[in-house]
């Protein structure tokens, strides 16, 4: 267990906190209706991301510090498709103020990045599963 | 009930806050050219990794401080953007920012004057009397400031401010644009004519109708 | 106690060459490349300003035209915000924190290579405008409405600029998310958040704030961009204008605290490292991170104090409470240098002036944070002096101070001491100079924003003082410039722990390999294990065997 959503746990309480402060302060003062709304979404994202965690492993509600860990890891090297993603983005920026030709571009590049990272993702996780046999057979 | 003079409002404040701001600048920079000072290359560094009771205690003190500062500044801030306004004003004036003029429009004088990129006729008011600004932009976000007054205001397209202000002294200010609106921001000047009130008065007699 | 990481290996073989280096998923690479770029483009932006300095330095100057002026003016704050210091303080986290915690590898590392790369296109992407007919973007860097609308501010030019700050900020929350992922989930085992060394703290309230404040900045650009682009007007009147800035500031004051704790953290590693002592008061230290950091995302309408459309009560109160936890920051450093065993490296020179100089920064916030005083200094010299005391003066001093402290562990070789201090020296006299003055012009009462001031001939010898202060900023910037060229080109091997270090960086080679530590970690048991495992050496006395403190070496 290497996890650790107690940090944004934390840091979303005292938000919330002020978030309540800034509520009671402001009443029904009409101007301030966004930013009581702003600091509703940048909670929201906060809890999102403690859902998220958790989802993936309910030991990062707990407290504690990591224990050893005897699973595999595969770690990339490098990505190219990454790269593509990267370029597909930007282009389609510059392209929605330059001329939709590069919007197009772009779609076309992105199509490629899905491919090219699937294959990536793939050899990463058989490499894994290489080693895991490996790890396993010592 | 008492004028609020935003230029007062700021000295003592500032009075306040200027002392505090050096005095806790040369605390610690005292301490940490003492510190550089007396604890150059020895043997043995202290291990002394925490003292929770004097920084909790410390804490405390700096909570008094906050608190302290901001019941000045509450107060204050109140007094310029809420009870100000609930002052009766003697004239009204209504000011409209465009790029790049001010117009002062006196609607009960009929006088109106213009001050900018074209044209130089100044803001004309009487001390020691509460003066209700409406403040109005025609396209984009300008701000009025006087120094003198030490207050500044944003003129926002699309809604009507109300500023009340009280010039204590007579003379004649500068007034400036102080939000950046476009190529001629920094040509968007005008001055304040500050007069006594027999003086305000006697000149809206002669301007009636006119000009600044 | 031996304590044993899995040993990942990589997927796939490793690219050289420069290839290899633009498409490397290796955290230190990314961190790397990123910290590089937002160097050059901080020297694009001080170009900018030296700029402005000249046309300032007379009452009436022509150096440049006023439209040049306000292309100028946008772009200095815009490449060194949005492409120097903020990216910059993400370079270090992305770089540094995975070590400091004994990670092997980000989380999320194509991601963060996406990011970084998207960042570059939006960099790219903003200055692309000088290119364009109009010029680049010219409403100053938060570019409020109506202004920047499409009928005041019209063109491409404007229309890139707000594209490339869309994709800037895309770039940085990509990166930024996965260095959080990184500090929560790939600590290495022992390794407690309340064993995380400072700097690590700071970089992950850092990263809570770019995941929780910057999409606001990516939806207050994209609206805009909506807005100028098309049909649909968004932003519209009075609440339209309110709005605008609502959602901007509620990015634009995190921001500035994204650009403070990372450097703020450096400072203090070399500080604790040049004292010979553990960082003083730890838990307060990262209490007060947690509240400094929540109250930042707390404070954004006191750039709104003066519009008359929020509530300025709550937004002081928040703003002066920020001096509780700053004033615990400086507490914990002075307990950090008393009973030190204090060395003048150009690092510690370096992390004090971050210290000595923010704090007439913070204070000058303070000042601001009361609605009455900020009625007077908002949009004025004294709020240049106020920001550029704690980005400048504060965080870049505190950047300095990381780059000598860490820069032996990235390159292997240390930075020249000589030219470092010169380096300092120059740079203390140029930033005071430039910025002090400021504070005075401001409250004599110049606006920020204009080209030309002939109507008052008395701020002539305070913004004459502030260009020359300008000038020797660039020569100490230069001066810095040389010291890393001689440093790379004639190296002095560092080796891999050059000052006594205090955390898990300064354990592993100089630089670091690709999957960070190929020797087994050392027992973590606080915030300073390098310093812990020392200090038991020293207790155990001379002769008693270190080989029974090391770490058995296993499969």
């Amino acid at each position: 267990m290497r996890s650790g959503a107690i940090p944004v746990i934390a840091w979303f309480v005292l938000n919330a906190i002020l978030f309540v402060v800034h509520l009671l302060m402001t009443g029904h003062a009409q101007a301030d209706g966004l930013a009581a709304w702003l600091s509703a979404f940048a909670l929201g994202i906060l809890l999102v991301w403690v859902v998220v965690m958790a989802a993936e492993s309910r030991q990062v509600l707990h407290r504690g510090a990591p224990e050893l860990s005897r699973e595999p890891e595969a770690v990339p090297a490098a990505s190219v498709g990454a790269l593509m993603v990267a370029f597909a983005v930007v282009a389609c920026g510059f392209g929605l103020v330059f001329g939709a030709f590069l919007v197009f571009i772009a779609a076309g590049v992105f199509v490629g990045a899905i491919f090219v990272l699937a294959r990536e993702i793939r050899d990463e996780r058989r490499a894994r599963r290489a080693w895991s046999r490996e790890v396993a057979d010592r | 009930m008492a004028l609020i003079s935003t230029r007062q409002i700021y000295e003592r404040l500032a009075s306040v806050y200027l002392p505090i701001a050096i005095g806790v600048f040369a605390f610690f920079t005292l301490l940490i050219v003492l510190s550089v000072l007396r604890y150059r290359r020895r043997d043995q560094p202290s291990r002394r990794a925490e003292n929770n009771a004097l920084e909790g205690s410390y804490a405390a003190l700096l909570v008094c401080v906050v608190a302290f500062l901001l019941y000045l500044t509450l107060t204050d801030e109140h007094k310029v953007d809420s009870v100000a306004n609930h002052e009766r004003p003697s004239l009204v004036v209504d000011v409209t920012g465009s790029k790049w003029e001010w117009e002062f429009r006196y609607p009960a004088q009929r006088i109106v004057g213009r001050s900018g990129f074209v044209g130089d006729q100044p803001l004309v008011v009487p001390a020691d009397r509460a003066i209700r600004f409406n403040l109005a932009s025609q396209d984009v976000i300008h701000a009025i400031w006087i120094p003198q007054l030490e207050f500044k205001r944003d003129l926002i397209p699309g809604a009507v401010e109300h500023v009340t202000l009280t010039f204590t002294r007579t003379g004649t200010f500068d007034g400036q644009c102080a939000e950046y609106c476009g190529l001629h921001h920094a040509e968007m000047t005008f001055r304040v004519r500050v007069l006594p009130p027999p003086a305000f008065a006697r000149w809206a007699t002669a301007h009636r109708g006119g000009a600044t | 106690m031996t304590v044993q990481a899995s040993r990942p290996r990589p997927a796939m073989a490793r690219p050289g060459g420069w290839w290899g280096a633009v498409t490397s998923t290796d955290h230190k690479r990314i961190g790397l490349n990123l910290g590089c770029m937002s160097l050059v483009f901080f020297l694009v932006g001080g170009i900018f300003a030296l700029i402005m300095r000249s046309q300032l330095a007379s009452d009436n100057g022509h150096v440049v035209s006023d439209y040049t002026y306000a292309e100028l003016f946008t772009m200095h704050g815009s490449t060194m915000i949005y492409l120097f210091v903020a990216p910059m303080a993400i370079a270090m986290a992305m770089y540094l924190a995975p070590l400091q915690i004994g990670a092997v590898s980000l989380a999320g590392p194509r991601t963060a290579l996406t990011g970084f790369w998207i960042w570059l296109g939006g960099g790219l992407v903003m200055q692309s405008g000088w290119f364009a007919g109009d010029g680049p973007g010219r409403d100053g860097w938060f570019s409020y409405v109506p202004l920047s609308d499409s009928q005041n501010t019209p063109g491409t030019g404007q229309d890139l600029w707000t594209m490339g700050v869309t994709l800037a900020a895309i770039g940085m929350l990509l990166m930024g998310a996965c260095v959080l992922a990184t500090i929560l989930r790939r600590r290495a085992p022992g390794m407690a958040l309340l064993r995380m060394p400072i700097f690590s703290w700071t970089a992950l309230v850092t990263v809570l704030m770019v995941v929780s404040g910057f999409p606001a900045l990516i939806i207050a650009m994209g609206l805009l961009f909506i807005d100028r682009t098309t049909d649909v007007y968004i932003y519209s009147g009075f609440a339209g204008a309110i709005d605008y800035q609502d959602i901007f500031w509620f990015f634009g004051h995190p921001v500035v605290y994204v650009m403070f704790f990372p450097f703020l953290g450096a400072a203090a590693e070399a500080v604790a490292v040049c004292s010979h002592k553990r960082w003083f008061g730890y838990k307060a230290f990262v209490a007060s991170m947690l509240a400094f950091s929540a109250l930042s995302m707390a404070v954004w309408a006191h750039h709104m104090f003066t519009t008359g459309g929020v509530t300025n009560q709550y937004f002081a109160a928040t703003s002066t409470a920020l001096v509780v936890p700053a004033g615990i920051e400086y507490f914990d450093l002075v307990g950090t240098l008393i009973g030190g065993s204090l060395v003048l490296r150009t690092s510690m020179l370096f992390g004090l002036g971050f210290f000595v100089q923010f704090l007439i920064g913070g204070l000058s916030g303070i000042w601001v944070a009361s609605p009455p005083l900020d009625y007077a200094a908002n949009d004025t010299y004294f709020v240049i002096a106020h920001f550029h005391y704690t980005l400048f003066a504060g965080s870049v001093f505190g950047f300095f101070a990381g780059v000598y402290h860490w820069f032996p562990k990235v390159t292997g070789a240390r930075l020249r001491e000589g030219l470092g201090k010169v380096h300092f020296v120059l740079l203390v006299i140029g930033t005071n100079l430039t910025f002090f003055p400021m504070f005075l012009v401001g409250e004599a009462g110049m606006p920020r924003r204009i080209s030309r001031y002939p109507q008052h001939p008395g701020w002539v010898t305070d913004n004459r003082l502030e260009t020359i202060g300008a000038g020797i900023i660039a020569v100490a910037v230069l001066v810095f410039l040389v010291n890393v060229a001689v440093s790379m080109r004639r190296r002095v091997i560092a080796g891999d722990d050059p000052w006594e270090g205090h955390t898990l960086e300064w354990a592993t080679s100089s630089p670091p390999p690709p999957l960070n530590f190929t020797r087994p970690l050392p027992p973590i048991r606080s915030y300073a294990p390098l310093l812990d495992l020392r200090e038991q050496v020293a207790d155990a006395g001379p002769g008693s065997g270190g080989a029974e403190i090391s770490q058995e070496v296993s499969a």
